[in-house]
């Protein structure tokens, strides 16, 4: 049998698209040949331009506060996750218990605050009395320079009431009273999204943490 | 700014990841994202999926920036070889129904996405025109059997499968596209981005 052209190989190689016999006699003669590696790496290069083809896709703007807070706690000064988590379950305990104190148990209603899928660690509460509304939350991602969290009350309507804006406090929790705009009713929804400085008139982000009424 | 100094621009940032600086991933983002999700959703073709390709992605560069070799690419090639292996890797944990379903979509000439992108800095529109045009110019059946192996991920045997064609003529369809993509863009050579 003929030994392979490698040359002609190259390309196939460079695309990771060479399989069988044919890799195995490229790999044994590429760690021979030092004209073949910089063959390869030319075909490498001419490979890398196929996806600059591709117009560029926007992720959304929560993305980066993802991966940022996907990074964090490799740094040293960040607390492992599990002690973030422990006390920030502690401060949303503790705010019941004061929030409880201070106002009769037949004024408030408590809501439960869950982050959707992709925010599985945010957790929190919004304490409900007439239109006055306390929120706690926490794990929510960092924000990106010029963004703010907005509450939003879904009525009867479907349709998203704008509330107050938020910044996250030095422990990173969102921390905040408002007064709503509409009164409350039962299967009512809060939801959390990320807005430009100053809020929105309607949401312009995918939905953080939502809790019902 | 010229492609060649954003290209040391990132490698430097590069260099601060490194080092531990989360300032300079956060600018690597803004600046190589936008393709990495390009890559990672046309290989998917699910956008929420492609998200998440993306974050694997930057965690990765973060985890093993003192890994990247300035001399076999820029960094923005770097970052995109990550989300098309990332995103490779889900396509092929799909069964098969669902893979012959994004096959389909990439041969819809309708999924073709050319039109200028809002945000694209002049040079980069530029030279992603300078690379579609070259792309468009390799006959048909040498272009797909190029997107088979760079977007699908499909070995030469694969490939000859997929298309119903003699292994030797896919060989010789990949060496002649890519000796076309070669000499149309030497530019490349020093300065992808």
């Amino acid at each position: 049998m003929n030994p392979p052209d490698f040359e002609a190989l190259a390309p196939l190689y460079a695309l990771d698209a060479l399989d069988g016999e044919d890799l195995a006699l490229f790999n044994e003669e590429l760690k021979r040949s030092e004209t073949l590696r910089a063959l390869v790496t030319e075909y490498r290069t001419a490979a890398t331009a196929i996806p600059l083809s591709l117009a560029p896709v926007a992720p959304s703007p929560a993305l980066k506060a993802r991966v940022l807070d996907a990074v964090a706690p490799a740094k040293p000064r960040s607390a492992p996750i599990f002690t973030r988590v422990f006390w920030a379950a502690a401060a949303v305990f503790l705010f019941s218990l004061v929030f409880l104190a201070i106002r009769k148990p037949d004024e408030m209603h408590r809501v439960t605050v869950n982050g959707m899928p992709d925010y599985k660690n945010v957790q929190g509460e919004a304490m409900v009395r007439g239109r006055g509304v306390e929120l706690l939350v926490a794990g929510l991602p960092k924000l990106p320079e010029g963004k703010c969290y907005q509450l939003w009350h879904i009525g009867d309507d479907k349709k998203p009431v704008g509330q107050s804006t938020f910044h996250l406090d030095p422990s990173g929790m969102l921390h905040g009273s408002d007064a709503l705009k509409n009164p409350v009713a039962k299967d009512h929804l809060f939801a959390i999204t990320m807005e430009p400085d100053r809020g929105s008139k309607a949401p312009t982000s995918a939905i953080l943490a939502v809790g019902k009424y | 700014m010229t492609l060649t100094a954003d290209r040391v621009d990132e490698t430097a940032l590069v260099d601060q990841i490194a080092r531990g600086d989360s300032t300079a991933l956060r600018a690597l983002y803004d600046r190589c994202a936008a393709r990495a999700m390009a890559v990672a959703r046309r290989i998917l073709s699910d956008h929420q999926e492609a998200e998440e390709v993306v974050q694997e992605t930057f965690v990765q560069v973060w985890r093993q920036a003192n890994r990247f070799d300035a001399e076999r690419g820029s960094p923005a090639a770097w970052v995109a070889t990550i989300a098309r292996s990332r995103a490779i890797d889900r396509l092929r944990a799909r069964d098969s129904s669902e893979r012959v379903r994004i096959a389909a979509r990439l041969e819809d000439p309708a999924d073709a996405q050319t039109s200028p992108a809002a945000g694209e800095i002049a040079e980069a529109r530029e030279l992603r025109v300078r690379v579609d045009a070259a792309l468009r110019a390799l006959p048909l059946e040498q272009r797909r059997t190029l997107e088979l192996a760079y977007f699908e991920g499909l070995s030469q045997t694969q490939i000859a499968q997929r298309l119903g064609e003699p292994l030797g003529t896919v060989k010789t369809r990949v060496r002649l596209g890519m000796n076309k993509l070669r000499q149309a863009l030497p530019v490349l050579s020093g300065e992808t981005h």
